[in-house]
């Protein structure tokens, strides 16, 4: 497999659609898999710790990306790993297991765990109700916006709105729907 | 109150700059009610954010199926390459290195035979006289003209080892190898004949073309137990290629 440069790269994990993102996921998968494999197994982890360590550090490398945050000249594939690696030595320290000082260099930013991952089942179940229940087209546009961090004109694009001002207020709409489903919600944070 | 939403969009998503910015943090730091606003809104932008990782996380998952599978097919794959690349080596190597095949009977018998060279004078006599014929036939290569000669001599006289041996030879060359060997027999019987060696080489050639191998090394091994025998050096080069 060819190498694909580290700017398309970037620019496809800024701008290009979720669904669109296979491609780009799937030659990272073939270019760091393995490195983190090595080095989760080695630091005793489970074929699944690996899986669910890697997603996560996908899932990291894409926020940063959609909020503009990858430096132009980053070297994605050393990046990737760098991220997969101190999310596991997170884990690793949450677990009180020692790791060597010298390759604990290199601390994560906050931002770089994805949120979901962090929450407590029920706190994440409470979220995907919340987000069923709000239906499919505010559920896409809050995504789109605040997620995938879309301009409005393109969420008007993508949803076949008339309007960037449409898109706008469909926003607004939604998110107080949303705020009304957490709110009736007993459990809400 | 009525504030603009979005302009706290902008805000939480870092999207506010300069005096904006600077702006909208003054009031946050002055309005605690707006302060409110603003923490219910990051709130809420989390949860969808939290969501997002969710929908990412799914699409994932599946994703990591499919590389997985893919992943196991390309090490099949290349577990039948390196096996097939090791057959062919080991196919070259046996090629290379192949141990020296035993010979068959047929190509040993080719490589040993050949007719004994006998010679008979011309004497007086009509017998001696059907023997000197019988020779020049016979070191003509006409072994079939010569044999006929050869039996009349032998059954006038039955004590001539010698014509015996071209007997016993002329009906190898004619392919007719049981009755070689019977002729042979007396030779081979006698404690000594000076063509008691000749017939025993001849009679181990008739066994091994027969492919009677064992046979053969037992008459082999009675000429190699005499070092002085003429056919002492051929009868051990015969065993080892056995």
């Amino acid at each position: 497999m060819g190498r694909i440069p580290d700017e398309e790269l970037i620019r496809k994990l800024q701008f290009s659609e979720r669904r669109e993102l296979d491609g780009v996921f799937s030659y990272l998968y073939r270019k760091v898999y393995d490195q983190v494999y090595r080095f989760v197994r080695k630091y005793k982890g489970i074929e699944a710790d690996v899986e669910d360590i890697f997603q996560d550090g996908l899932i990291a490398l894409l926020k940063l990306a959609r909020r503009g945050q990858l430096a132009a000249d980053v070297n994605v594939e050393a990046y990737l790993f760098s991220i997969c690696r101190n999310l596991w030595f997170k884990q690793l320290q949450k677990k009180k297991v020692n790791i060597n000082p010298d390759d604990l260099q290199m601390a994560a930013p906050a931002e770089e765990v994805p949120l979901y991952s962090m929450m407590k089942s029920e706190e994440q179940q409470e979220i995907l109700n919340a987000l069923q229940q709000l239906g499919e087209d505010c559920r896409k546009v809050l995504v789109y916006f605040y997620y995938d961090r879309m301009r409005m004109r393109k969420i008007a694009d993508l949803m076949g709105y008339a309007s960037e001002q449409v898109a706008k207020n469909r926003k607004s709409e939604c998110m107080k729907k949303l705020k009304h489903i957490f709110n009736k919600t007993p459990n809400r944070n | 109150m009525a504030r603009d939403v979005h302009q706290i969009d902008e805000y939480l998503l870092g999207r506010l700059r300069g005096d904006a910015l600077e702006a909208f943090e003054k009031e946050v730091a002055d309005d605690p009610n707006f302060a409110d606003q603003v923490q219910q809104r990051r709130t809420l932008m989390e949860k969808v954010d939290a969501y997002g990782d969710y929908e990412v996380k799914a699409q994932l998952k599946n994703l990591h199926q499919k590389e997985m599978k893919l992943r196991l097919r390309r090490r099949s794959l290349r577990r039948w390459g390196f096996a097939l690349f090791a057959l062919l080596l080991l196919a070259i190597a046996y090629w290379l290195w192949q141990p020296q095949k035993p010979s068959s009977s047929q190509q040993l018998y080719a490589a040993h035979y050949e007719p004994y060279p006998l010679n008979f004078a011309a004497r007086d006599g009509n017998t001696e006289r059907a023997l000197a014929e019988a020779g020049r036939f016979y070191r003509s290569g006409q072994y079939a003209k010569a044999l006929p000669l050869f039996q009349s001599v032998y059954q006038a006289d039955t004590t001539e080892s010698k014509v015996l041996l071209a007997i016993g030879i002329c009906l190898m060359e004619a392919g007719q190898l049981e009755d070689a060997l019977q002729r042979f027999q007396p030779l081979l019987q006698t404690d000594f004949d000076p063509f008691k060696d000749q017939a025993l080489w001849y009679a181990a050639l008739v066994h091994v073309k027969q492919e009677e191998r064992p046979a053969a090394q037992a008459l082999l091994q009675q000429i190699v137990a005499d070092p002085q025998s003429d056919f002492y050096q051929q009868a051990r080069d015969l065993l080892a290629e056995f």
